[in-house]
């Protein structure tokens, strides 16, 4: 119980992690790690709920654990990786030297940060549940690796509503006065990775709010 | 006869491994102590748990034996100069190149630069040849031009 208790408390540092992106726009206060995670989950249900062939349950828990790595790895974000030279080898030592970069990444970029987010995260989530008993230890990380692999329609329907929740906040942000936020990209980037048909919808509200 | 599933040899040959996963681990929880049917007089609730991990368990084999019973390997076109599932695609828009692999929606990774045919962006390139001009329309437009086309 006493594993249980430490893990629930690391875990609440994230409600007051605000996240990194919207540090780098300048914004106060931003939204913080933890309600991020909220608000992905409560898409995830909402959308998830009369899919057919679907495990409900297992993708609102992937939901909660999706960015749970943060309350250890870095919150490496798309500028991040737009700082990532193409041509040469990019590894975990590099990440300090970034200096996070406007505009969005190419396609090598985000390989690149994929690859070295992925292992640094690994490390991250390893961290948190090693005190945890061994079964819940296990479904915390399978919930994790499976969205990392994005192969199930739960995997695939967390992370395109991670993008959907992302692209939310950004155009709320946008049209609180944040006009630093280049919402044609971020716009054609969901234009680029959503397929679900009830996301795109979303993508259609949120495209006509603006 | 159901649903075609359009799938790169490398995408399927990772639903075999999924499957081959799924059914060694329904082989192990079996094998395993399952929970008791009755907790005193009532329903276990571990066995519950256990009954419906099992039967989402089966429904995905189910699913996915279906996929591999339904796949049909993307092949290039006869027709090269055109976008069809499977294409390479290199595009400029705002200023900046990019290359895209256009796969079916099972395989989608845009993390890894695999976009779905299904995406609106994936959707309007397919049939489009090298050179064309793709507007994706809405409020927010972009017109994506097609530099390359590779198989």
């Amino acid at each position: 119980m006493k594993e249980l208790f430490k893990f629930i408390s690391r875990v609440g540092e994230l409600k007051t992690e605000g996240r990194r992106g919207w540090k780098l726009h300048g914004i106060e206060n931003p939204e913080t790690t933890a309600s991020h995670i909220f608000h992905v989950a409560m898409l995830v249900w909402v959308v998830g709920r009369k899919k057919e062939d679907f495990d409900l349950e297992k993708a609102v828990k992937m939901a909660l654990v999706h960015d749970l790595c943060e309350v250890y790895s870095p919150d490496l974000t798309s500028y991040d990786a737009t700082a990532i030279d193409e041509d040469k080898e990019f590894t975990k030592e590099d990440v300090k030297d970034l200096k996070p970069t406007k505009g969005r990444p190419t396609t090598k970029q985000r390989i690149k940060m994929k690859k070295v987010k992925h292992e640094l995260e690994e490390e991250a989530m390893e961290k948190i549940t090693k005190d945890l008993s061994p079964d819940l230890s296990e479904e915390i990380n399978e919930l994790w690796q499976e969205h990392e692999e994005r192969n199930t329609p739960e995997s695939k329907l967390v992370k395109q509503s991670d993008n959907i929740i992302n692209l939310l906040q950004g155009m709320e942000y946008w049209k609180k006065g944040h006009k630093d936020i280049e919402y044609k990209l971020w716009v054609r980037r969901a234009k680029e990775t959503i397929d679900d048909p009830h996301l795109l919808e979303f993508l259609k509200e949120i495209e006509e709010s603006l | 006869m159901g649903k075609k599933h359009h799938l790169t040899e490398t995408g399927l040959e990772k639903i075999k491994e999924e499957l081959k996963e799924l059914k060694e681990k329904r082989k192990k929880e079996t094998k395993e102590d399952v929970p008791n049917v009755l907790h005193s007089e009532d329903l276990n609730p571990e066995f519950l748990d256990f009954r419906k991990k099992m039967h989402l368990l089966e429904k995905r084999i189910i699913k996915l034996e279906e996929v591999i019973k339904n796949a049909e390997i993307i092949k290039p076109p006869k027709d090269k100069d055109v976008v069809a599932l499977g294409a390479k695609v290199t595009i400029k828009a705002d200023g900046q190149e990019d290359e895209f692999l256009i796969v079916g929606s099972l395989e989608a990774n845009p993390a890894q630069g695999k976009i779905s045919n299904e995406s609106l962006v994936g959707e309007k390139l397919l049939g489009k040849k090298k050179g064309d001009e793709v507007l994706i329309s809405s409020k927010v437009k972009t017109v994506y031009k097609i530099k390359d086309i590779n198989y």
